[in-house]
């Protein structure tokens, strides 16, 4: 159950960020700083921020908890 | 050692493990297909850049997204016209089912372009600057010669005729340029000559002289001849005056290009530029591939043909996507593995019912790479 929990919330801290702003339009925005469909750039920067934060941040704490543990 | 601080400890060193474990094998996820790598045009990725040009050029087409581009620089929709439409002559010259698809298109692009051209002047696709032409009849060779380039390469494929006085009127400019220049060099800004323009001026009047009566020997021999070479690198500079002085040196952004067009003009000097580009501007790390615009030791500016450049790698976006073309090309395929990878993870794929574009990227972007995984560059040089 305290694993289950901490997946959870593991997936929600890491990869929440980058669905909330693809959600929201943040590719479109990306595409608009290149030429491409409309956004704005706080939404495109945050679109990449949080893809950066993704990638780089939650398969380390995936793998972490589904192969050494959870934390007691 | 307190519980707490073991514990943090322990966790640290669990995530140090992970990543260890996970980073070195994260670019297998963004791995290529052998047919996308093969330039084959129903590869899901090809045929999605493909649906995406074809549909830029429908009747009634919404074309904001080249609007949209001509306001950052007009120069940008018009190189995703050309390479653009060359990528769809490409495809069709693979595989001749799709030419009902993907000529239409073509035309309607080009008849738009040439009219625009006739009507507004070649400043319609050119930046506000540099109008202190040398040549006698002030053309600009940016625009006169990749799109020599795509007439005469629709002309070799289609054969009618159908904009044959385009190909001759865009021969003559693209001649006469060329020839006025000190070392058969022409000017695509004033006193700026690109050799990006040049290199796609002479594969121009090389497809011309193939699907013409017209003889461009002289000139592509003199262009040949004349070609400014940095003497540290042994690469062609970017961009040099009317009378040959180096202003750039040698950027990945034109290297990769004037490699893989000088190999089907003078096969064998172009591979030579492409291995000198590749072993000082391409590089791998763990797995992913990128392209500097600069080599090691040089200090180049950050401008509108370098594009954004990754801090720490020194990676350009504006290169890399050149390098996979040029990697195509010449069939280096570990590297244009590495750098597709790279595309996949970084660059924002995005699907539209079919049709595929990338968010990072922008219609020349997109095009340019359809260009060099097509191998359009082979089509050029009668080889294909």
């Amino acid at each position: 159950m305290k694993r289950a929990i901490f997946l959870l919330l593991a997936l929600s801290i890491n990869l929440g960020p980058f669905a909330l702003a693809e959600l929201t339009g943040g590719r479109s925005a990306l595409s608009a700083l290149t030429g491409g469909e409309p956004g704005d750039i706080v939404r495109a920067m945050t679109f990449v921020a949080s893809w950066v934060w993704a990638v780089f941040t939650s398969v380390p704490a995936l793998v972490g908890a589904l192969v050494l543990g959870a934390p007691r | 050692m307190s519980t707490t601080r073991r514990q943090f400890l322990s966790a640290l060193g669990a995530s140090a493990a992970a990543a260890a474990l996970w980073t070195p094998s994260l670019s297998t996820a963004f791995a290529p297909r052998a047919s996308t790598l093969d330039g084959d045009p129903d590869d899901p990725v090809i045929a999605g850049l493909l649906e995406r040009q074809r549909r830029l050029w429908q009747p009634g087409a919404d074309r904001a997204a080249l609007e949209r581009m001509r306001r950052l620089n007009p120069e940008w929709d018009f190189m995703g016209r050309t390479f653009g439409g060359l990528a769809m002559l490409a495809a069709v010259r693979r595989k001749p089912a799709l030419a009902d698809a993907l000529l239409p298109p073509v035309d309607r692009l080009l008849a738009h372009t040439l009219s625009e051209l006739r009507a507004r002047g070649k400043r319609h696709f050119l930046l506000p600057y540099g109008w202190g032409f040398r040549n006698p009849d002030k053309q600009s060779l940016f625009v006169d010669g990749e799109l020599l380039a795509l007439v005469a390469t629709r002309e070799e494929l289609c054969g009618d005729g159908r904009f044959a006085e385009d190909q001759a009127w865009l021969a003559e400019r693209v001649r006469q340029n060329m020839d006025a220049g000190p070392l058969g060099h022409g000017e695509s800004y004033g006193n700026e000559c690109w050799a990006f323009c040049n290199a796609f001026a002479a594969m121009g009047l090389r497809v011309d002289q193939r699907t013409s009566a017209r003889w461009h020997e002289p000139t592509v021999a003199r262009y040949l001849a004349n070609l400014p070479i940095d003497e540290g690198s042994g690469m062609v500079h970017s961009e040099y005056t009317y009378d040959g002085r180096p202003q750039d040196g040698p950027e990945g952004s034109s290297l990769f290009l004037v490699a893989t067009l000088l190999d089907q003009v003078d096969p064998g000097r172009g591979r030579h530029q492409y291995e000198l580009g590749r072993d000082a501007l391409l590089r791998r790390f763990l797995g992913f591939g990128y392209a500097r615009e600069w080599a090691p030791g040089v200090k180049g500016i950050m401008d509108v043909d370098s594009g954004p450049i990754v801090p720490v790698f020194e990676a350009s976006t504006a290169a890399s996507g050149l390098a996979i073309l040029a990697t195509a090309a010449f069939d280096d395929r570990d590297n244009l593995s590495a750098l597709l990878s790279s595309l996949w993870a970084t660059a924002f794929p995005t699907w539209d019912d079919g049709a595929l574009h990338f968010a990072a990227s922008n219609a020349v972007g997109d095009a340019v790479m359809l260009f060099g995984l097509l191998r359009a560059a082979h089509d050029l040089g009668g080889l294909a």
